[in-house]
């Protein structure tokens, strides 16, 4: 890929219950940590179940973490650690 | 992702419709609508049509076309089966029902409901680590009361196919009858029900070419049976309702064309299953699930330890791949196979399995696509998901099941 595009922020994508679950006020935390360590390169956003981006992962399971379109985990808080490979991972592409 | 881009590996669930299945279809939606038990000439037709796809199905059974009784799938037909065969020898004080502990939920549910309702006992017997039922330790669970033994001839989850022969054989000189759930053999391997020896075997036409809602279920000998259903006269008075006309004839054609294509079948569908078969050496930590030979051609169900399946299953989906999570009827609960867990997987080990079964149809060049991101995909779960938490929901964490899969 071009530098240009290696420039692109990684988005992390959440998507939570309605109401938001504990688990998924959890998520939103590791995923603000991974954004934070990273200035500018990490964007993340937050969705819920009700809305209509939801339809195009199928059946969900909260919360659900979508990094740069691909899902990373359903169901489960994720592991920061991890979470930060992958954004690593994408940055490098 | 447009719906025809999409690659299905899901076919123990369902398939499509044949296309020369789909041919035949038509015209009984339209002009050859009649019902098969009215006098005039378009009723004569669809009985005509009904009785055709008798004598299809069972060639593809090796039994009588009129031990065939046309039902509205493979979950009727096991209800039928356990318990018309229950209401009739429950009469002569015989109780007792043995199945094994990997039975379909349309087995297991129904014998449940026999015995919470209905005063029956019920035997499950164990699995080994492949999920083949031993057939001594099935005639050990008869008794003088044992009324019926239901063993499945292929199961759904892993493919593992049953020593049904031998079971129906025990079964004979016990004076036991014999139920087999054949909807996931009939039309992939050779079946023969009169080799085979029981008494009762299942079909289901979705699974095979046909549409769902159709499918048939042998009687050897339908005196031993009491009829669940009342109402007309249908099927020889075996199961009343207007016969599905259009279902009837897909799963005659459907037979016909399974038949047909058996060995061709077979041969592509072992191509594309030994790719997925190989990720059990190639990814880490993973093994598969089921007998490594006595196994349907097309089924691999595969343990990606550590990779939640739910997850690696939704993110196949979103990069337009199908593909099972065990049942496909626990597929929305975080509740582990019923199925692996009798095969001694942990929940775990079970909450990370994921099963691919390919169809006919299926390219290797998808099915290697596929193997590749599958590799992908594990690998990703397994970074960012912490094997305590694999399974795990909070009470105030609904599981939302509103989105559906396959649609955009
Ligand atoms: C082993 C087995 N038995 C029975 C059934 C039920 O068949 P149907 O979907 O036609 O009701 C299935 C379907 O998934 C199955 O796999």
């Amino acid at each position: 890929m071009s530098s240009e595009a290696a420039r692109q922020p990684v988005e992390l994508l959440l998507i939570r219950s309605e109401p938001p679950c504990r688990r998924c006020q959890d998520t939103v935390a590791v995923l603000q940590a991974v954004a934070e360590a990273l200035p500018g390169r990490v964007t993340v956003r937050v969705v819920s179940t009700e809305d209509a981006e939801c339809a195009r992962y199928g059946a969900v399971l909260t919360p659900m973490v979508v990094v740069n379109g691909k899902i990373a985990c359903a169901g489960t808080v994720p592991v920061r650690s991890g979470l930060e490979r992958l954004v690593a991972a994408e940055l490098a592409r | 992702m447009p719906l025809d881009r999409r690659i299905y590996l899901d076919w123990n669930a369902t398939g499509p419709v044949h296309p020369e299945v789909a041919d035949v279809i038509l015209p009984f939606l339209t002009s050859r609508f009649g019902n098969p038990s009215a006098p005039y000439v378009l009723g004569r037709d669809a009985f005509d049509a009904v009785e055709q796809s008798r004598r299809q199905t069972a060639l593809l059974l090796g039994c009588a076309p009129k031990q065939l009784v046309f039902t509205s799938g493979g979950t009727e037909a096991n209800n039928l089966a356990l318990k018309g065969a229950f209401f009739s020898g429950a009469a002569a004080g015989r109780r007792h029902l043995v199945i094994s502990a990997v039975e379909h939920p349309s087995v297991l549910a129904t014998c449940e409901w026999l015995r919470q309702q209905h005063g029956a006992d019920l035997t499950q017997v164990p699995v080994d680590s492949t999920g083949r039922v031993d057939p001594e330790q099935v005639a050990a669970a008869f008794r003088s009361d044992t009324l019926l033994v239901s063993v499945m001839h292929a199961n759904n989850e892993t493919g593992t196919l049953q020593p049904v022969g031998a079971i129906a054989e025990l079964a004979r000189r016990h004076g036991v009858l014999s139920h087999v759930d054949g909807v996931q053999a009939a039309g992939r391997v050779a079946v023969d029900v009169s080799a085979i020896g029981c008494d009762l075997y299942s079909v289901s036409a979705h699974k095979f070419g046909g549409m769902k809602g159709a499918g048939a279920l042998y009687v050897r000998d339908a005196s031993g049976l009491e009829w669940a259903q009342q109402g007309g006269r249908q099927e020889h008075g075996l199961r009343a309702g207007t016969e599905n006309v259009p279902g009837i004839v897909a799963l005659g054609k459907a037979a016909e064309v399974a038949l047909r294509d058996l060995d061709a079948n077979r041969a592509a569908c072992l191509r594309t299953r030994a790719v997925f078969d190989d990720l059990a050496r190639k990814i880490p930590m993973t093994r598969m699930n089921g007998h490594p030979t006595e196994r349907l051609p097309n089924t691999t169900n595969l343990c990606c330890l550590y990779a939640d399946a739910f997850s690696v299953v939704l993110a196949l989906s979103v990069q337009g791949v199908c593909v099972g999570l065990g049942s496909a009827c626990a597929s929305h609960a975080q509740e582990p196979s019923r199925v692996l867990r009798a095969m001694g997987l942990s929940n775990v080990a079970a909450l990370c399995s994921i099963r691919v079964s390919t169809g006919p149809t299926t390219s290797l060049q998808d099915a290697e696509f596929v193997a590749h991101l599958l590799q992908e995909t594990v690998e990703r779960v397994r970074l960012v998901t912490s094997p305590e938490q694999i399974g795990v929901c909070d009470d105030d964490c609904p599981c939302f099941t509103g989105g559906t899969i396959g649609v955009e």
